[in-house]
């Protein structure tokens, strides 16, 4: 072989060598993802989230959390994850620094401890329509009254909220509500006026941090449906149900959100048909 | 063409030499092979370059990352155990850090281009232009490892700080091949080559021209120069010269283009280099010895005030990371100097008290520089003594991570949660104690032949190697402390 061919050979070897290299990763990920699916199920689809805890700035993230990025990058915070009922859900849920705790209290998922740079896999099915708050089973780091969040001003433990919307896949709704949460007005408007059997969607703005990890939404005897945890400043989550069950209920702050919200109080009626 | 016989070669083999290339001509067949530093470099530089990809992309928890487990774990581990004592500078012949200024310099990745660049037989692209004379010394080496030293905590537990790291290194030598002739960034700058160069010295390895009278004799010196089938000796060696491990990268290069076919790989006693040459190699001794109490203190001791200050980026403890950034370069540079000097010193007056006018005095220059050379099987066996609990406690991290590499959940070989097991953590006092003192007792002896031959006789030499000796003691009494307690 002449020089110009061993050459050549030997480029082209280390160029192979150095491209499976670069896309193994990749292909390794998507081949994952695919084996933690599965077959396809008899009803609803399959959605996988990889949650990543981060004790400092206090959140769980979609957004992967890589050595070049955990320095340089504050990753979107994940407020809210949303299903069907019927879907399968697959959650994969890492940490970048520190032990963190994940658990689903209503739907008796976890507590599971979730060690550094190690993945747990939770698999379940979302047979129930509400929205269930997620949060951190461990105290991982300072808490939103801590003297440490404060000097901070990050949300530290207390931050690491969010929630699971199961929603039931339903028509348009019949009464849309837009709801502000303020710090000197509380509820606004304060009471929504429903019909027994009607779709009913709840848009909640809050128009604070409360004090620091955000303010809930909850209306009683409606909770296992209504329960919205750690809406932060400026954030706007929705959520739609049917009211099922007559009668007038109250609506609170499920969260310590500060003197005036959670003295707040507003009122949910359902007429029966 | 062989100008020298089998016969003759055997004969001018050094007593307690083993030609490896004569007992095993398959090694010889396969080291003369054009394309044998391409093949062996090519599993290094791919691995590393998927390495830095981790480190990269992977988890920024250490512990999870395969560039933090593989190289602060594993490689230092092999490297330190097995390749420096055993295989001299073998590493150097697969590092993947300078290969691609020597493939620029080349334009070659390994083919050989016969041409006249200064000094070579071979053609070479860039400036080629020389060292300094001011610089051709391992003082760069020295404070590079240091400073790495100093944020080592950080090294070991950030992956991305090993990816800035090692990416710069490629970076630096990539630019200084360009720049000046051969592998200066090897010889002068590279952190790592320092302590390779220091310990290669104990190595039971060799290569070595088997005549030298037959050098002497060779009118080409292509084993400096090069020829049409090797290249020119990227670190600037001259095989009838060379006498000490310390700075041949062990690349081959000489091998393929010797003429007479008269450069070999031997086996030879453990430490048989015994001559440093210049204060930075006895400071290099000084810096390594120095490191290796200080990590034992860092990682394996008990004193969680001093852990904190060498963890700045965890801690944040900056005035708690001077003191300790102090103390650790005073110690390096001053402290362990300034003690070896008054025994070395106090040596000198010993021998010297009563010895006859007419008697060898060497000066106290020559007596601290070669006497430097008994911190040498010490230090390394201190780096290895070092080095065994960080593979028994922390070597199962390498069984979960090679499954999992960029801590992302992936379990390719189903061992990704395989949990901290520390390997018989109680074995560890029985393993490093006989390792000090496999080091104490090489450097006594090796110091006594030193001695011998720099006072001429053996009442003066032992004489005046007694504070030394108790030095190297009270040192290797140090370390025990600090491994068993």
């Amino acid at each position: 072989m002449s020089t110009k061919w061993q050459e050549r050979v030997a480029g082209i070897t280390l160029v192979v060598m150095l491209v499976l290299a670069t896309v193994f990763g990749p292909w390794y990920d998507h081949r994952l993802d695919a084996r933690l699916a599965g077959p396809p199920p008899a009803s609803g689809k399959v959605h996988i989230f990889h949650l990543t805890g981060l004790a400092k700035p206090g959140m769980w993230t979609l957004d992967r959390v890589e050595s070049q990025s955990y320095w340089r990058k504050t990753p979107e915070r994940l407020n809210e994850i949303k299903v069907n009922l019927g879907d399968t859900v697959i959650l994969t849920i890492t940490s970048s620094d520190v032990e963190h705790g994940f658990v689903i209290p209503p739907l008796n998922i976890g507590p599971y401890s979730i060690m550094p740079g190690h993945t747990k896999v939770v698999r379940f099915v979302a047979d129930r329509a509400g929205s269930f708050p997620f949060l951190c089973a461990k105290v991982c780091s300072c808490t939103g009254t801590g003297f440490a969040c404060t000097l901070t001003k990050k949300l530290g433990h207390e931050g690491m909220t969010g929630a699971l919307t199961v929603e039931e896949p339903m028509g348009p709704p019949d009464v849309t509500a837009n709801i502000t949460v303020s710090e000197d007005k509380g509820f606004e408007p304060n009471a929504i006026k429903v019909q027994e059997g009607q779709i009913v969607q709840l848009n909640v703005t809050s128009e604070t941090q409360g004090t620091g990890q955000g303010v809930g939404f909850c209306i009683t005897d409606y909770e296992t449906k209504v329960d919205m945890q750690g809406i932060g400043l400026g954030e706007t989550r929705s959520f739609k149900f049917r009211a099922d069950k007559p009668g007038t209920f109250s609506i609170y702050s499920s969260t310590s959100a500060g003197p005036k919200i959670d003295g707040a109080n507003g009122s949910f009626v359902v007429s029966p048909k | 063409m062989a100008l020298i016989s089998e016969k003759d070669l055997l004969q001018s083999v050094p007593p307690k030499r083993v030609d490896l290339f004569l007992l095993f001509p398959w090694l010889k067949r396969i080291v003369k092979l054009r394309g044998f530093q391409f093949m062996v470099i090519l599993p290094t530089l791919v691995g590393f370059y998927a390495f830095l990809l981790a480190g990269i992309f992977g988890s920024p928890v250490g512990s999870r990352n395969i560039i933090v487990i593989f190289i602060w774990i594993l490689w230092w581990f092999a490297l330190i155990a097995f390749l420096v004592p055993f295989g001299s500078r073998v590493w150097c012949t697969i590092c993947p850090l300078p290969v691609i200024g020597d493939w620029l310099q080349r334009r070659a990745l390994y083919t050989v281009r016969s041409g006249k660049s200064p000094g070579t037989r071979n053609q070479f692209f860039g400036k080629s232009l020389r060292w300094p004379k001011s610089l051709s010394n391992i003082w760069m080496q020295n404070i590079g490892f240091m400073g790495l030293a100093t944020f080592s905590a950080l090294l070991v537990t950030r992956p991305m700080a090993s990816v800035i790291m090692l990416g710069g290194l490629i970076v630096i030598s990539t630019g200084m091949a360009l720049i000046w002739r051969h592998r200066v960034f090897c010889n002068y700058v590279c952190p790592v080559s320092g302590f390779l160069s220091l310990y290669s010295m104990t190595s039971t390895i060799e290569l070595r021209s088997r005549d030298k009278k037959g050098c002497a004799k060779c009118t080409s010196k292509a084993c400096a120069a090069g020829s049409e089938k090797g290249w020119a000796c990227p670190w600037f060696i001259y095989m009838g010269k060379q006498d000490r491990n310390n700075y041949c990268g062990m690349c081959m290069e000489c091998v393929k283009s010797c003429p007479n076919d008269n450069i070999s790989l031997f086996l030879r006693p453990f430490c048989s280099d015994k001559v440093l040459k210049g204060y930075d190699e006895v400071w290099k001794a000084f810096i390594m010895l120095v490191l290796a109490m200080a990590y034992s203190i860092i990682l394996l001791g008990p004193w969680g005030t001093i852990k904190d200050w060498a963890n700045i980026t965890e801690v944040g403890n900056i005035h708690g990371f001077l003191i300790y950034a102090s103390i650790l370069w005073f110690s390096c540079l001053a402290g362990l100097p300034a003690v070896y000097y008054l025994a070395v010193r106090a040596g000198q007056g010993i021998a010297a008290a009563g010895a006859p006018p007419d008697a060898v005095k060497p000066s106290m220059k020559d007596l601290f520089i070669r006497y430097g050379y008994t911190l040498v099987p010490l230090g390394l066996l201190a780096w290895i003594a070092f080095s065994v609990p960080l593979l028994m406690v922390n070597g199962s991290y390498i069984i979960s991570v090679i499954s999992d590499p960029l801590g992302r959940g992936w379990n390719l070989f189903g061992t990704a949660e395989f949990p901290w097991t520390p390997f018989h953590p109680d074995w560890m006092a029985y393993i490093q104690v006989p390792l000090l003192l496999v080091g104490l007792y090489y450097s006594l002896l090796r110091g006594f032949e030193l001695a011998l031959d720099l006072w001429g006789d053996p009442i003066r030499a032992t004489r005046s190697l007694v504070p030394l000796a108790v030095l190297l003691t009270a040192v290797t009494a140090g370390f025990m402390r600090m491994f068993v307690g």
